[in-house]
């Protein structure tokens, strides 16, 4: 499942890579803050990763997280 | 207020609740005033900002005659509906009302595009998360020296002792400014948000000491360039051309404003909730991994700040016709309560996620200094607990709240037992 942050509505709040630092660490190179995405394939089968990751959607104030193009799950 | 239920009555008459805005006036209600918003039984506006919150669940949006008439925004999704829409609300109406800093606009608070952008990535470098790990180490020491000064004491205003000056002594080091003037940063940085409405003269008078201050320090950096703020903003260009006078005092003032005082009012509430939540402080001893998403928390808890737009076009919000040229102010600390985005929104939990909370505002005029603030904040009450892990509130003093556009604790008595500076 693909994981992805939108950089165009990303400006570096910073709570995914808070909260979910093995998904999500901060672009050492962008002075904003904006995130990189650690695990941009998440295996369907890994329970907990699929869990965090559709937390991680909900958790950004932007909603610049999405899976599987879907952003802040419902 | 409600009657308690008649012992005679039969048992259905128990089932009558009351309603939190019965708790207050109409008219404070229709009317909130953000300088002037009435204090709840623990001292503290949070369940006067919890009463906006229900009123907002009827009427998200309602005008209010304050401070020459402003929109009060209250929901949640009107809030960052707003926030999200720069062009129709410009930050020309960040404070209500209009800060007096005369021709020194404030920058990146009060900009819009396309300067603001230009000025924000100027400066964005060293409020990036990188950086802003690096000052953990010299924030450790401040916070301890700081703390050296009165451990021996057993009572002190954890506020003025600590909340005050702690983020008084980092926007120093930021600026490269002598960090033990804390007292006098606090005295330009009350003159522009607390003087400005009740004595005009006196906030002038201290306006002009900022600005002849900051014009020393400005050409001095200017000649003898250093590794500080001030030295990148007085040598930078932008457009290829170097920033005004103008827009030099304009980033000092947003700087002094933006990193202390909100920070103080924040910390002030923090100490205060941890000198009697004793299960909060055991939890934050317990799970020092755990802190800073429950620091994160408290800053949605204890928001410090609610803040002002002006509408620039005709705009609709929330099924509300919003003109140009009329304010629009949001009660974040309200919005932060919203029941449609936090479950059980007005209680602490420690490790709530997602927690999507306003009090940096989201956007682009998301506060610059949110890695910071996080550090800041973690090591101020890391290393206050390891000091001092046992403190109360003084049963011989009270606590004092201060309102304003800024809001929180300004005076915190404790007492705690006697300990040893190092």
């Amino acid at each position: 499942m693909k994981l992805a942050v939108d950089w165009d509505k990303c400006v570096g709040h910073g709570q995914c890579y808070l909260r979910a630092p093995h998904l999500f660490e901060p672009n050492p190179d962008d002075d904003w803050g904006k995130a990189d995405v650690l695990v941009p394939d998440i295996d369907p089968a890994d329970g907990k990763l699929v869990a965090d990751a559709r937390l991680a959607t909900k958790t950004c104030p932007e909603f610049a997280i999405s899976l599987d193009g879907v952003f802040g799950t419902a | 207020m409600a009657q308690t239920a008649d012992r005679k009555a039969p048992v259905t008459a128990i089932a009558e609740t009351t309603s939190l805005l019965e708790e207050f006036s109409a008219d404070d209600l229709q009317n909130p005033d953000h300088y002037n918003t009435p204090l709840g039984p623990d001292g503290t506006a949070m369940r006067f900002y919890e009463a906006l919150r229900d009123k907002a669940e009827t009427t998200p949006i309602w005008w209010g005659n304050k401070h020459g008439g402003a929109w009060n925004i209250v929901s949640y999704d009107a809030i960052t509906e707003i926030m999200g829409n720069p062009a129709a609300f410009s930050n020309k109406g960040v404070t209500l009302p209009r800060y007096d800093t005369g021709e020194f606009e404030m920058m990146l608070a009060a900009q819009d595009a396309p300067k603001h952008k230009k000025y924000r990535d100027l400066i964005a470098p060293v409020f990036s998360p990188g950086r802003t790990k690096d000052f953990r180490d010299q924030l450790a020491q401040t916070v301890n020296a700081l703390i050296d000064e009165q451990i021996a004491n057993g009572k002190a205003d954890v506020a003025t002792w600590l909340a005050d000056e702690i983020p008084g002594r980092l926007t120093a080091i930021l600026l490269g400014i002598p960090p033990e003037n804390g007292a006098i940063y606090r005295e330009w940085t009350d003159a522009i948000t607390k003087y400005f409405t009740t004595d005009p003269e006196k906030a002038g008078a201290i306006f002009g000491e900022l600005v002849a201050y900051a014009s020393e320090l400005i050409k001095e950096r200017q000649a003898h360039p250093g590794d500080d703020l001030m030295s990148l903003v007085a040598s930078a260009e932008v457009d290829g051309e170097k920033l005004s006078f103008e827009d030099l005092i304009g980033f000092f003032v947003v700087l002094l404003l933006g990193g202390i005082h909100n920070t103080a009012r924040f910390l002030s509430s923090a100490y205060w909730r941890l000198a009697w939540d004793v299960e909060l402080r055991r939890y934050l001893m317990a799970n020092p991994a755990g802190l800073p998403v429950a620091v994160d928390e408290m800053i949605r808890y204890y928001t410090p700040a609610t803040i002002g737009r002006l509408c620039t076009q005709d705009t609709t919000v929330a099924g509300v016709d919003i003109k140009k040229d009329q304010m629009v102010y949001m009660w974040l600390p309200a919005a932060n309560r919203d029941r449609s985005v936090f479950p059980y929104p007005d209680t602490l939990i420690l490790d709530r996620t997602p927690n999507r909370h306003l009090s940096l505002g989201v956007g682009i005029h998301r506060c610059i200094g949110a890695h910071l603030v996080r550090v800041e904040t973690t090591v101020a009450i890391t290393e206050f607990l390891k000091r001092i892990p046992e403190f109360w509130l003084d049963p011989e003093a009270k606590p004092e709240w201060q309102c304003g556009q800024v809001a929180g604790f300004i005076h915190v008595p404790i007492a705690f037992p006697p300990g040893q500076p190092r």
